[in-house]
């Protein structure tokens, strides 16, 4: 559905977007992340026409950006950052004018212009000047005017910026439920909401991607050496030593005690699955064992590892999570 | 097609949903009728009544109330990011510079012919030559869409208002400025042709009646020009 191969955009002494190539299928929605200044939105300038690349190109649709970009617009639905929006008009007239920009037929305006209210949840504010809405509805206008069309790919950056907690929730429902019929690229900070609705994920920094897989795939992989955290009631004092002899175990340290209670954690070779031998050691020696759980690597510890795993470049490569 | 249609006519309905067009409606209407008034006073004291005038005055108005209209067309969208929404939808940059253009345009011309009581009034009460008249008017649609054409280009180069108003009326008083040249020195070269450059040294056949097509092509070719130049700056933004 969108397949972008690689592009680059490149300004005198530094590149914005770097060589980049990926896919999103068809009802797919996958999540651009990458920190501020790495490259996202000029990605999605380039994909939705507004710039052209330096290098390489990408399809939506099957349509080329450069090639057929008229074609390529007309199948988009795009949320820009900052939401731009006309600030003397009013809510229906500016979806209204939008409808009439994207091409949408005259005879069906009406009825997309309810579905784009509905989606942004704006029935009651159709009326209102945009300029005296607040910022949270600023950015469902944006969203509305982003479906007015009915388009088949949606390009989102940010939706969620500057919402309530309620207002998340809803945006996130609706993007899922958007994916039935669309293909989705969603660009946002809101990790959690990354791993509620996004199939895929693709990580950009400095302009390269640093990692793209679907979310199970990066979170087995990226955890290469998996770490068990034990909890104990009454460990022996010489119990991290018998922890560390564990086979598989390759580091085993006592992390805190409070209230009775100790924790340690056990580094594992890659691979390994200890949880069993661990469990089995705790309760032969009595040690009262009140939790043993896997520290699976998540998308947050991935998103930092990747992201600042390339800014001590030259040097020795040490994972982010260690130094935080 | 359609496309240019609606939004021409979004623009030009924007003009008359702001305090602006009214303004500049009513101070046009007061200066042109004040200018009729005068002539038909002075007219008892000379031999012929004429309103060439009138016109070669409008014409420079026009110089004054041109950076108004355009300033805001594109360098608003530049701004207010909007110009983002605008090309991310199915539009070409053609299109979007006609729209502006012809908008703009349209607004001009609505005041031209807000003065059409002026010949009406002429005709009734008085016998004159239509064939002036009807140049004169000629005149000032050419120099109307020459003075928006260029404004618009004005508009295209920068995000401010300000800059882009300024520029207009600069570059259209440069222009009225070197009209005087052929005036001052008729008999250099060098000043006719510089001042053949000008938008205002091509109107003075129209006003006699006599339509000269070297004057024609200036005009069209000039419209062009600016239209086509703030076409490839809006393209520039893909390539910077």
């Amino acid at each position: 559905m969108i397949e972008v191969s690689n592009l680059g955009k490149y300004y005198s002494g530094f590149a914005a977007v770097d060589d980049i190539s990926f896919k999103v299928n068809q009802g797919e929605i996958l999540g651009f992340l990458g920190p501020n200044g790495a490259g996202k939105t000029t990605t999605m300038r380039i994909l939705t026409c507004f710039m052209a690349p330096s290098r390489g190109t990408a399809k939506i649709n099957d349509q080329d950006i450069l090639q057929d970009s008229l074609a390529v617009r007309r199948d988009i639905g795009y949320l820009p950052e900052n939401v731009p929006l006309y600030n003397d008009m009013s809510v229906r007239g500016y979806l209204l004018h939008m409808a009439a920009l994207r091409g949408v037929p005259r005879k069906k305006r009406p009825e997309r212009l309810e579905a784009a209210l509905d989606a942004g949840k704006l029935e009651d504010r159709a009326e209102t000047i945009i300029g005296k809405l607040s910022k949270g509805y600023r950015q469902r206008v944006g969203i509305a005017q982003a479906v007015i069309h009915d388009p088949k790919v949606l390009i989102l950056d940010e939706p969620s910026a500057g919402l309530d907690p309620r207002q998340r929730v809803e945006t996130r429902q609706f993007i899922k439920s958007l994916s039935k019929n669309h293909t989705i690229i969603l660009s946002t900070h809101i990790l959690p909401d990354v791993q509620d609705i996004c199939s895929r994920v693709v990580i950009i920094n400095k302009g390269r991607i640093v990692a793209q897989d679907t979310l199970a795939n990066l979170e087995t992989n990226q955890s290469a050496s998996p770490r068990i955290q034990v909890r104990l009631k009454n460990p022996a004092g010489d119990a991290v030593n018998r922890l560390q002899q564990i086979d598989g175990v390759a580091k085993a340290r006592r992390e805190k005690d409070n209230g009775g209670e100790s924790t340690f954690v056990l580094e594992c070779a890659p691979g390994k699955d200890v949880r069993e031998a661990a469990a089995k050691l705790c309760v032969e020696q009595n040690w009262g064992l009140l939790e043993l759980q896997r520290q699976g690597t998540s998308l947050e510890d991935i998103f930092l590892r990747t992201t600042t795993m390339e800014e001590n470049y030259g040097g020795e490569t040490v994972p982010a999570t260690e130094s935080l | 097609m359609s496309s240019i249609t609606y939004l021409f006519s979004k623009e030009l309905r924007s003009y008359f949903t702001s305090w602006l067009a009214y303004v500049l409606l009513a101070g046009w209407l007061f200066i042109t009728g004040y200018i009729f008034v005068l002539l038909i006073v002075s007219s008892t004291m000379m031999p012929n009544f004429n309103l060439s005038p009138l016109f070669s005055n409008m014409m420079v108005f026009v110089l004054f109330i041109t950076p108004l209209v355009t300033m805001r067309l594109l360098s608003e969208e530049k701004r207010e990011g909007t110009i983002e929404m605008l090309f991310t939808s199915p539009l070409t940059e053609w299109q979007v510079t006609l729209g502006k253009f012809i908008g703009a345009f349209l607004f001009m011309a609505i005041l031209v012919a807000c003065t059409l009581y002026v010949p009406f009034f002429t005709f009734r009460y008085g016998s004159v030559d239509g064939g002036p008249i009807w140049g004169s008017y000629l005149a000032l649609l050419f120099i109307c869409g020459s003075a928006v054409s260029f404004g618009v280009f004005c508009s295209s180069i920068t995000d401010s208002q300000v800059v882009a108003g300024f520029l207009t009326f600069g570059g259209l008083l440069g222009s009225w400025i070197l009209s005087w040249l052929q005036q001052v020195a008729p008999d250099n070269q060098w000043a006719s042709l510089v001042s053949q450059l000008s938008l205002y040294s091509h109107f003075q056949g129209m006003l006699g009646g006599a339509l000269d097509t070297k004057d024609i092509l200036f005009f069209l070719t000039f419209i062009f020009f600016f239209l086509y130049a703030t076409v490839r700056i809006l393209e520039s933004r893909k390539w910077r």
